[in-house]
């Protein structure tokens, strides 16, 4: 076995161990070493973003459906009103826990964003989610006229 | 609005059709071929597959009459010869003496009237002879 | 150097089995700290491997035959990419490259996923670790491509039908097509495991299962466009169980993009998508296991291999694994909405599954077969050519079919009147194709005339969808790239389509003659009349070739030649067919000849003529452009990702 193979190889396992053992190298003492999962209200959060989101495009699946012919006048009415109601209710849902999240009295609810997550720092307080960005006017389709 | 999901109705109904075909299949039309080795010849006549090594000589040609002549036995040397007359296309390239082989035909009295003749690809995931 | 590359395998499998432990420690404790030295473990197998790998390629280049392995697969005449391609042509170095692939794909999976889905990933680490394991255990362990010995002058050499630059690419695309299914299965098992079976693993790794299908996909059509030039037997696809075993993973992952679809849009078909994710990774692994145990009869001989119970032990842990997985979680997979109607698109989707599992499960049943009955009967059966063609058209047309319905049908449900309406207009091609090509002939053949048809039936559908959605949206091109995953799948359904019309004409409207002839005698077929001109035999570096010289007069006038090569190293035969396409039209004139007598210069010429089958291998092409389209990155559709799981990383 060459020397260069013998080099290689020390190299290139010190370097794995070293990799390896590197988060614990950086905080050989965690002040919390609990991963980072959502907590409830994140996770409801995204589901309510979830439902948003897929009764939107259900509505925008609609309409286009409707304007492509793939489904009737009929049909298309019977559907409307309850997508937008769903779609309303969900954009209520979600106003509603924006607002909810503000109040200073919800304990487990973070009111300043914390620094930027990092590799190997401890899990910051979640920020106040950002407003989702609206969709474009050009996904949402003018509803057709209904004869 | 229909408070049932027809989806079970779909599925059930869906993997019924499946059966039937798959039955229709191997009731009017479905038969397999035994694939035996030359060994395991011994009770057994009519359509086969048998699987083997080709022994020489070869000699003959397969389109004429007295068809191509050769031997086959089982791969890990362990039995007697089966004699074989191949009709019908030419064998692959790869056949020769010393070849895996698979030959699809009649088997009666002894000897197997080939019609079909498949070679073995060199196998790419055993060591080759060296040069 | 051996030694450097075993020392790298070796470090590879402590590593992965480090994250594989490590990982699944931290998961079960919540251990942030561990769970990222655990990722950083999967990180460094990569690296290993790849040095591994690097060992093996810069022996393989220099015909280092002190590699036992370089030593049986090539030789000091092999040209530089041949040799490099030895790499993945022998058992060692082919699981040497999915174990490459593995902890590639897996490191930049996770890399790419370990801030937004942090809760995911701590799971996906050791699902990948354990498949990687396994790998990295056979190789160190069972079948070593770093065996060494002492070095013979030269080595053994590649077989030279596998000298092509087709049979170069087939196995790494394949590669890429099997390992990445890989992916898909460790978040499904990440979101099973960690009880977040919403839709972000699917989000996470739809271009992901996109990108290995398209490899997968393509990957078969390099290996029949080798068999249909290389093999000469004037086919593509003989049914046989390795070319079944790549078929098989991706029809299951082809229902599995179908389906979830769904997930995304209606929380519907969740436990579906479970089933066919693990039966897409569990049939690319099992597919590894047919083609290298020997355990079934195959034209891919692989002699029987110790390595075949490894990876039969290997699928049925992993399968078991899944099963468990998808039982525990049954109450988590509850779909969100229900199904409303037996005409919707999501019930054709329900449908598109059913098929698709049941061709995969007959060719599963068609491989399978000569193992069952051995083990109840005591005997071997084979099944057949026609089982299979048989259930291709049983499902495969009723498929073709709803590839054109499907789309035209609006979602929650459509009213009969609307469809008939919707489909008038491809129907109406769909009948005036029909009496056009019985007119012409095609009459000959059913189901010939019925994939005919079906298929102008999906075009003008798929036209009728680009027509009706550029007037609705003003521009073809704001229409594709506003919804590149809809109609970059309408681009590969034509793909599919292509390929329906070049098998169909190939195989149902082909016709074939063989004669003995001597100089100056002819025959003919189809309008080709084929002339024996001459037998001639040459010496060129490494062969002897012996060619059949034909005039050709009719559709084509020219000369075709037709023979084989005789190989000195290593001494192999290898058929070399005569082969012109027509492109006028659109059909292949393909010549055997074979036989040859040099005294009495005669020969036995078979010719066939296959219409439309380089269609075949332009589906190829138009698939992966409907691949690639579907799989573009949407900027808007990245943010909208991005921010909606914000709050999952902080």
């Amino acid at each position: 076995m060459t020397v260069l193979a013998v080099v290689l190889g020390v190299v290139v396992a010190a370097g794995a161990v070293l990799l390896v053992a590197w988060p614990f190298l950086r905080e050989p003492v965690a002040a919390d070493d609990r991963l980072d999962a959502p907590s409830e209200g994140e996770a409801h959060w995204l589901e309510l973003l979830d439902e948003r989101d897929r009764v939107l495009g259900a509505l925008k699946e609609l309409e286009f459906d409707h304007r492509t012919g793939k489904i009737g006048d009929d049909d298309y009415g019977s559907q409307i009103g309850p997508l937008r109601r769903s779609a309303a209710a969900a954009l209520r849902a979600i106003d509603g826990y924006r607002a909810r999240m503000s109040a200073p009295e919800i304990p487990d609810l973070p009111t300043e964003p914390g620094p930027p997550p990092d590799e190997g720092t401890p899990p910051t307080p979640a920020p106040v989610p950002e407003p989702y960005p609206p969709p474009d006017e050009a996904d949402i389709p003018a509803p057709a006229p209904q004869e | 609005m229909s408070t049932r999901s027809p989806a079970r109705l779909i599925v059930a109904l869906g993997v019924a059709a499946v059966l039937a075909v798959f039955l229709l299949y191997t009731a009017v039309a479905g038969h397999s071929t035994p694939t035996l080795t030359p060994s395991q010849l011994a009770n057994h006549s009519g359509q086969l597959a048998v699987v083997g090594v080709v022994v020489a000589p070869v000699h003959g040609d397969s389109h004429s009459a007295a068809g191509l002549r050769f031997g086959l036995k089982n791969i890990d040397g362990k039995s007697g010869v089966v004699r074989v007359v191949y009709h019908g296309d030419n064998p692959p390239p790869l056949f020769r003496a010393g070849r895996n082989v698979v030959v699809s035909g009649s088997y009666l009295n002894g000897r197997l009237a080939g019609n079909n003749v498949v070679t073995k690809c060199p196998s790419k995931y055993t060591a080759a002879k060296p040069a | 150097m051996a030694d450097l590359g075993r020392a790298a395998l070796v470090v590879s499998l402590g590593l992965l089995v480090y994250a594989l432990v490590g990982g699944s420690v931290a998961a079960v404790t919540n251990r942030r700290r561990l769970a990222v030295s655990a990722r950083n473990a999967l990180f460094c197998a990569f690296g290993s491997t790849a040095i591994a790998a690097t060992v093996l390629a810069v022996a393989l280049v220099r015909h280092d035959f002190s590699f036992a392995y370089v030593a049986t697969h090539t030789n000091r005449t092999l040209s530089t990419p041949y040799a490099l391609s030895a790499f993945w042509g022998g058992q060692e170095g082919s699981l040497l490259l999915w174990l490459l692939v593995l902890t590639g794909y897996g490191a930049l999976a996770v890399a790419l996923n370990r801030t937004l889905l942090r809760d995911l990933t701590v799971w996906v680490v050791p699902v990948l670790a354990g498949i990687g394991t396994f790998f990295a255990f056979v190789l160190v362990a069972v079948a070593s491509p770093f065996d060494t010995q002492t070095a013979p002058l030269d080595g053994a050499g590649l077989t030279p039908s596998l000298q092509n630059p087709y049979m170069v690419a087939h196995p790494p695309m394949l590669y890429l097509g099997y390992v990445g299914l890989a992916i898909p299965f460790a978040f499904a098992a990440g979101a099973m495991l960690s009880g977040r079976t919403d839709e972000r693993w699917i989000v996470a790794t739809r271009r992901w299962t996109l990108a290995a299908w398209m490899f997968l996909g393509f990957g078969q059509l390099l290996g029949a466009h080798w068999a249909y030039v290389e093999v000469g037997w004037g086919g593509y696809y003989a049914w046989d169980p390795v070319e079944n075993a790549a078929l098989m993973p991706w029809l299951a992952a082809t229902a599995f993009l179908h389906s979830v679809m769904i997930q995304e849009r209606k929380g519907m078909l969740k436990v579906w998508n479970m089933v066919l994710v693990a039966l897409a990774f569990e049939l690319s692994v099992f597919g590894t296991f047919l083609t290298r145990s020997g355990v079934v009869n195959s034209i891919h001989s692989f002699a029987k291999s110790p390595i075949g119970a490894w990876f039969l032990a290997f699928v049925v842990i992993s399968s078991l694994f899944s099963l468990a997985l998808i039982l525990w979680r049954l109450p988590l997979l509850k779909a969100r909405t229900k199904l409303e109607s037996a005409l919707s698109r999501e019930a054709a989707f329900l449908y598109n599954n059913l098929l698709l599992v049941a061709l995969c499960l007959t060719i599963l049943w068609g491989v399978l077969f000569p193992i069952i009955t051995q083990l109840v009967k005591g005997e071997t059966r084979t099944i057949g050519r026609p089982y299979y063609d048989f259930f291709l058209r049983a499902f495969g047309l009723p498929l073709l079919l709803l590839m054109g319905i499907g789309p035209l049908i609006a979602w929650r449900k459509t009213s009969f009147r609307t469809l008939a309406k919707t489909l008038a207009w491809p129907g109406a091609v769909t009948i005036a194709c029909g009496i056009a090509l019985v007119a012409f002939g095609a009459g000959s053949s059913h189901p010939g005339l019925i994939a005919y048809t079906f298929s102008a039936f999906v075009l003008s559908t798929i036209v009728l969808e680009l027509v009706r959605g550029t007037r609705a949206t003003g521009s073809l091109v704001a229409l594709v790239s506003r919804n590149r995953r809809r109609y970059g799948g309408y681009v590969v359904h034509a793909a599919i389509v292509l390929l329906a019309i070049g098998i169909a004409g190939s195989s149902a409207y082909s016709s074939s003659t063989i004669r003995k002839l001597s100089p100056g005698q002819s025959m003919t077929l189809s309008g080709y009349t084929l002339t024996l001109q001459d037998v001639v035999r040459r010496q060129v570096p490494n062969a002897t070739e012996t060619r059949a010289i034909l005039a050709v007069k009719g559709r084509w006038n020219g000369r075709i030649s037709s023979g084989d090569n005789q190989y000195v190293n290593p001494p192999e035969p290898s058929r070399e067919v005569g082969l012109k396409t027509n492109w006028l039209r659109a059909e292949d004139l393909y010549v055997i000849a074979d036989s040859v007598n040099l005294k009495t210069k005669t020969v036995y010429v078979k010719v066939l003529v296959k219409p439309l089958v380089n269609l075949i291998w332009v589906a190829g092409f138009v698939f992966v452009l409907g691949s690639l389209i579907a799989l573009w990155p949407d900027a808007r559709e990245q943010r909208r990702l991005v921010t909606r799981l914000a709050p999952a990383r902080a």
